[in-house]
């Protein structure tokens, strides 16, 4: 059986720089916080000498805001960038897929189809995961960061934060929670991933790096972002 | 605007007319005070006439101080003013004229006074409450008199110019509030809604905190500038951590592990004792206790973030921060996140399985096939 | 011709009291005694960490602040067997003492004063005559005509003003009043000196304790951390400031309060009601080695009976037959009505059959109080300054004996005037000297401990739940301002699964029980005149004198 398989450029630079920046900044945003919330390295001698905990808690904020420009920056290519780029929620077209997809990922139905860009239950991960838990985590670190300058412009944005959780604990340990979120994200993410490289061989992997995958020209006329 | 200093504060019988002209304020200047102070109260134009005359006449400001369910530590941290020294405040500054505590009358006497303020100052009184409002079992928690305190609260709120709800019972109901709380407390600001409440949370508050807000109100004739939880700026615009003695060793990463080890013997930080100073606002860091001597933090015992809303269901107290069990879960975040993880994981597992079992059934029927 | 008053709020005390009492001319001849607040704090320390629960029942009350959370970290630690080191015993007795001394000295001038000073007439004193009384009686500094005149200008302008404040319509003028105008005049001059001392001695706390009021505590000793080379905890500079505002306190318990209390009881002593059950609790306290060490403790435990000096019988907190908590006229509910139950068995489940508010009368045939009725033996009890001094008396400690003996030479007075409401006053401020001595030498033997290398505060062994039994159970008890202390604990896997704490005010303003035995405080009016229905002093004087604390009472 001979299959015709065509190259195609899905991931954009952008994206894929965003994608990166994205996975690293949230990897030491994730290693730095969870060492914020548990220090488990104790520094002896003057305190004059060490800055362990400053440092960490300072990686912490320049990620952060890398983090937050990062996703900005998505925001932004969701409507500058090519048609594998785009989330559409709104569309029936989506929803559809996503029942299909639902489904095959389910082993209801062997049918499978075929995805050049996103599939419909990754991009619904993305929104939960990336998107309203980022969403969240932002907010929740800006409101804790804007309690250290009460005249701040952080403060003016974000203050409303605390007194909606009722105190700056719940806001903690909301935003600490988030945190696992990621990681949670991370498990499903490359599990999916790496189902989809093996099972489909469409370079899935490779994607993320040079931005092209693999579809099967048959399905040329089918294939959707 | 009238402003009273330390040491420039209105002879005992002055009026604030006679002070502010002595102070250099024209007639004409005084009289608008008075017309903003009638905005503030939000009074129709026609009663700004009285309000000239109440300060023309009133040389102090009158006060009513309400006990309701509490333990009077509020009060009693009331009475350890330095600046203003409380008697100043009281005999000098204000006409504290209820306070269940101090005052010489009793019984009827003593609610007859409530009465009469209520009465001679509409919109011209301070009220200062202690303690939480109580909705369990129509108000048999807390009487005074025979009548519930609740409603005590609300008919002297009514004409009340602003409510200070002093000391975290009264801002959010505090140790009877923690759960399962037996008696339905309140915070005041669940029963007194149509009136500027302002927040002073502690338990009890830094006694400074409070008197310096009365004096803020008496000085300005407005209430003080808040925070986004409603409570004083100057007083709590800071987390303790923000301005912490043991900062330094937070930041350079030193921490008591165990009460009254090596680094406990060195004040190191407190945050793996269970320190709530990174989430606390308060100005215990900055004003000090007791007119500075100290506070918690630097006595060696960590802050249990008493100025934070339900403070006493935010516990254990000496677990830090990060490991504190959920209350509805009794796991702390770390566990719920690696049960999810392991849910995550196994079911990424599971689902690795049935691809693989359902992949070879399919070669099995393709081979079957062929 | 009877008529019932109603004192309620009573104020000049801590919380909601209410008092019912039937007078038959000038006098009283029935009472009733209600507390009317309820926060119900042993329901909320039910499954909490045993080492925050000091924290909480602490909350109790702020005017006795840190008694609460003593008498529960010794609790936690009588369950689980922790041992403390002697300077952290030392630190809580400087705590303790100091509370007592400044909880004594506010009691006296700022809830106490205004029953027997008669501010009104302290304007008609001659300043100059004022200051040859006060130089008559004390040393202190501060007596001079100047002083008193300015004072007395103070108060006329602060009345002229028209706005009297917390002055404001109380009993000026009332025929029980006895003191010269003077007299009345040094009082109101110590009134204020009192309010601005008290803030200075509050400090002692605040260094061990971090705050004032409701320090803080540590199940297993005390977190204030010492060392004498280190800057930034407690050193010598932090102790020298303790120090100071000891010898401060000396100072003004000896040339203040004790001069004060003589002098006024030199005018009342004739006035000698309020008497009250006469029978005597103390649980014993301020350990100077050891909580386990009765033999080492400041103030003997025991309990005298009908005013029967020449017996004193021994209190066992943990025999379930001695004390007990009815609930027959409390708000409260027990399975079987009638029963007495030891703290370890207590309960507080609510059964609120009172009238609902408005009211305008108490019913004494049913539930009247949020207070329990708590019982020794079966027998109403009084605790307080006066009841720990009857049973030191009795029990022939020299210290305390000395004290009465002597204080009652002066007063030309015999031990019998001790049961009325002006001898409990008189203990009050006996016992504020009697600690007050006692800090000084508490302090020292802290600095002489440390001096000799010990500087360890906390005992950690057991701080690790892994380490306690499963269950365990355990009292603590302290000999607070009002009176006898007992905090009771239940742990189960490491959480509390039970807590009552019996309280002195619990004591002394009980209802009556299922027998009709009155209370202290009830019983106390029997006996007080009544000089004018509608201004009742007397008996603010009478319910005044056990130093009311309604958080307490009821909690
Ligand atoms: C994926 C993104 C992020 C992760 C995984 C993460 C994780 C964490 C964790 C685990 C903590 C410790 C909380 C605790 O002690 O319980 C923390 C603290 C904190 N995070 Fe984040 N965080 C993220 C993004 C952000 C962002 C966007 C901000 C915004 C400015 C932020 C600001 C903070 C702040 C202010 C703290 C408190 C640290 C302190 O005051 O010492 N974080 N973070
Ligand atoms: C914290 C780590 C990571 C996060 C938060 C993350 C997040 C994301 C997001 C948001 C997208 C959608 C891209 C877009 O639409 O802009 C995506 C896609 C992708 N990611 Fe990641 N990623 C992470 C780690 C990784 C890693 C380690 C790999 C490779 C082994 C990887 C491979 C891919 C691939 C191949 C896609 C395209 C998948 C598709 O066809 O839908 N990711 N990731
Ligand atoms: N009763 C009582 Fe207390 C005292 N002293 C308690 O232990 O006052 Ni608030
Ligand atoms: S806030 Fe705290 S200190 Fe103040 S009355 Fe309530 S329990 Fe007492
Ligand atoms: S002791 Fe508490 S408030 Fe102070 S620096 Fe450490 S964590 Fe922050
Ligand atoms: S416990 Fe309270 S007193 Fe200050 S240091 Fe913490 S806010
Ligand atoms: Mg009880």
């Amino acid at each position: 059986m001979s299959i015709l398989r065509s190259q195609v450029y899905v991931w954009e630079f952008p994206v894929r720089f965003f994608h990166w920046v994205n996975a690293l900044a949230i990897t030491i945003l994730f290693l730095t916080g969870m060492y914020i919330g548990h220090p488990i390295l104790d520094t002896p001698g003057e305190a004059v000498g060490h800055f362990f905990m400053g440092r960490v808690r300072y990686w912490h904020g320049i990620f952060a805001f890398i983090f937050m420009a990062n996703m900005l920056f998505r925001l932004y290519w969701f409507w500058a960038g090519n048609e594998y780029s785009k989330m559409r929620l709104w569309k029936k077209e989506f929803w559809r897929d996503a029942v299909t997809t639902f489904k095959y990922y389910t082993f209801m139905t062997g049918e499978h189809a075929e995805h050049v860009g996103h599939n419909a239950l990754a991009q619904l991960m993305y929104f939960f995961f990336v998107w309203v838990g980022g969403l969240l985590i932002m907010v929740t670190g800006l409101a804790m960061r804007g309690g250290g300058d009460p005249n701040g412009i952080i403060q003016t944005l974000f203050g409303w934060v605390v007194p909606l959780l009722r105190n700056e604990y719940q806001v903690r340990n909301l935003h600490h929670f988030l945190a696992w979120g990621y990681a949670v994200f991370l498990i499903g993410h490359l599990y999916m991933v790496f189902r989809q490289d093996i099972l489909d061989d469409d370079g899935t992997i490779s994607s993320m790096i040079n931005g092209y995958k693999f579809e099967l020209s048959s399905h040329n006329k089918k294939a959707r972002p | 605007m009238l402003r009273l200093r330390e040491g420039d504060y209105l002879s005992k019988s002055e009026t604030y007319y006679q002070w502010a002209r002595r102070k250099g304020v024209s007639r004409r200047d005084f009289f608008k005070f008075c017309t903003f102070m009638g905005a503030m109260l939000g009074l129709e134009a026609t009663e700004f006439p009285k309000i000239v005359s109440a300060l023309q006449s009133k040389p102090r400001l009158p006060v009513i101080y309400l006990n309701l369910q509490e333990c009077t530590c509020c009060g009693e941290s009331f009475l350890r003013s330095s600046h203003p020294l409380v008697s100043d405040l009281i005999f000098n500054m204000i006409s504290l004229d209820y306070m269940e505590v101090l005052q010489a009358a009793a019984g009827k006497q003593a609610e007859d006074v409530r009465l009469k303020t209520m009465k001679d100052h509409p919109g011209g009184y301070i009220l200062v409450v202690e303690g939480s409002a109580t909705l369990g079992n129509g108000g048999v928690y807390c009487t005074i008199g025979g009548v519930s305190s609740t409603d005590i609260l609300k008919q002297t709120a009514e004409g009340a110019a602003a409510v200070i709800a002093y000391g975290s019972c009264a801002t959010n109901a505090c140790v009877q509030g923690a759960h399962p709380n037996p008696t339905e407390a309140v915070p005041i600001r669940r029963v007194i809604k149509n009136k500027p409440v302002i927040d002073v949370p502690g338990c009890p508050p830094i006694a400074e905190v409070i008197t310096g807000t009365i004096v803020h109100y008496l000085t300005y004739g407005e209430i003080p500038e808040l925070t986004n939880q409603g409570r004083p700026k100057a007083f709590y615009e800071h987390r303790v951590h923000d301005n912490c003695v043991r900062r330094a060793f937070f930041d350079a990463g030193q921490f008591v592990e165990s009460f009254d080890d090596a680094g406990a013997k060195q004040g190191w930080c407190l945050y793996k004792m269970g320190c709530k100073g990174p989430t606390t606002y308060n100005a215990c860091a900055i004003t000090e206790w007791n007119d500075g001597v100290s506070y918690p933090i630097k006595s060696g015992h960590p802050c249990i973030g008493c100025s934070e809303n339900n403070f006493f269901d935010n516990t254990p107290f000496y677990t830090h921060l990060a490991k504190i069990p959920n209350n509805a879960l009794g796991k702390d975040v770390d566990q719920v996140g690696m049960d999810v993880i392991g849910v995550a994981g196994l079911a990424v597992v599971a689902h690795a399985g049935m691809t693989a079992v359902v992949k070879h059934g399919e070669k099995k029927a393709k081979e079957g096939k062929d | 011709m009877t008529t019932r008053i109603v004192v309620d709020p009573i104020t000049r005390i801590e919380g909601h009291l209410r008092i019912e009492a039937v007078v038959d001319g000038n006098r009283i001849t029935d009472a009733i005694s209600a507390g009317t607040v309820f926060r119900g704090i042993e329901k909320i320390v039910e499954n909490r960490d045993p080492r925050d629960v000091w924290a909480f029942v602490q909350r109790i009350c702020g005017v006795c602040t840190h008694i609460h959370a003593l008498a529960s970290i010794r609790a936690v630690e009588d369950a689980l067997d922790i041992r403390i080191p002697k300077n952290a015993n030392l630190i809580r007795n400087i705590m303790t003492a100091t509370q007592f001394v400044q909880d004594h000295v506010i009691h006296f001038y700022h809830l106490h004063g205004f029953d027997w000073i008669d501010v009104l007439s302290a304007l008609k004193a001659d300043p100059v005559q004022a200051s040859a009384l006060a130089r008559s009686i004390s040393d202190w500094p501060k007596s001079s005509d100047g002083y008193f005149r300015d004072v007395q200008n103070k108060v006329k302008t602060f009345v002229e003003s028209g706005q009297l404040g917390i002055f404001a319509n109380a009993y000026w003028g009332h025929p029980a009043y006895r003191l010269p105008p003077e007299a009345n005049l040094v009082g109101v001059a110590h009134y204020l000196d009192a309010l601005s001392w008290q803030k200075e001695i509050a400090k002692i706390h605040t260094i061990f304790g971090g705050k004032n009021p409701h320090p803080n505590y540590l199940v297993g000793g005390m977190a204030s951390t010492l060392n004498m080379n280190d800057n930034d905890v407690i050193n010598m500079e932090r102790l020298d400031l303790v120090k100071t505002k000891i010898d401060e306190a000396q100072v003004f318990v000896d040339q203040v309060l004790i001069p004060d209390i003589f002098a006024i009881a030199n005018f009342y002593k004739q006035d000698l009601y309020g008497g009250g059950v006469g029978n005597y609790l103390a649980y014993g306290g301020i350990p100077t080695v050891d909580i386990r060490e009765p033999d080492s403790f400041l103030f003997p435990g025991g309990v005298v009976l009908d005013r029967n000096l020449s017996k004193v019988e021994e209190v066992n907190l943990k025999d379930p037959q001695q004390i007990q908590e009815f609930v027959p006229h409390s708000w409260y509910r027990y399975d079987d009505p009638k029963a007495g139950l030891h703290p370890w068995q207590g309960k507080t489940e609510v059964a609120y059959n009172g009238p609902l508010p408005p009211y305008s009368n108490l019913d004494e045939n049913k539930g009247y109080s949020w207070i329990k009725t708590p019982r020794w033996k079966g027998r109403p009890v009084e605790v307080g300054p006066l009841a720990r001094f009857v049973v030191a008396y009795a029990k022939g400690n020299q210290e305390i004996k000395g004290l009465v003996d002597d204080a009652l030479h002066r007063l030309n007075l015999p031990v019998t005037a001790l049961y009325s409401t002006l001898g409990r006053t008189l203990a009050r401020a006996l016992e504020a000297k009697f600690l007050v001595n006692h800090l000084a030498g508490f302090y020292s033997d802290l600095v002489a401990n440390i001096k000799a290398g010990d500087s360890q505060t906390f005992n950690g062994e057991k701080w690790d739940p892994e380490k306690w039994p499963s269950q365990a159970q355990g009292v603590g008890f302290a000999e607070a301002p009002r009176g006898a202390l007992g905090h009771w604990v239940k742990i189960n896997q490491g959480k509390v699964s039970s807590y009552q704490a019996v309280v002195p005010t619990t004591w002394n303003a009980s209802p009556r029980d299922a027998s009709g035995q009155k209370g202290p405080y009830e019983a106390s009016l029997l006996d007080t005149p009544i000089a004018r229905q509608d201004q009742p002093l007397e008996l603010l004087r009478t319910i005044h004198s056990f130093d009311p604390c309604l958080a307490c009472a009821a909690h």
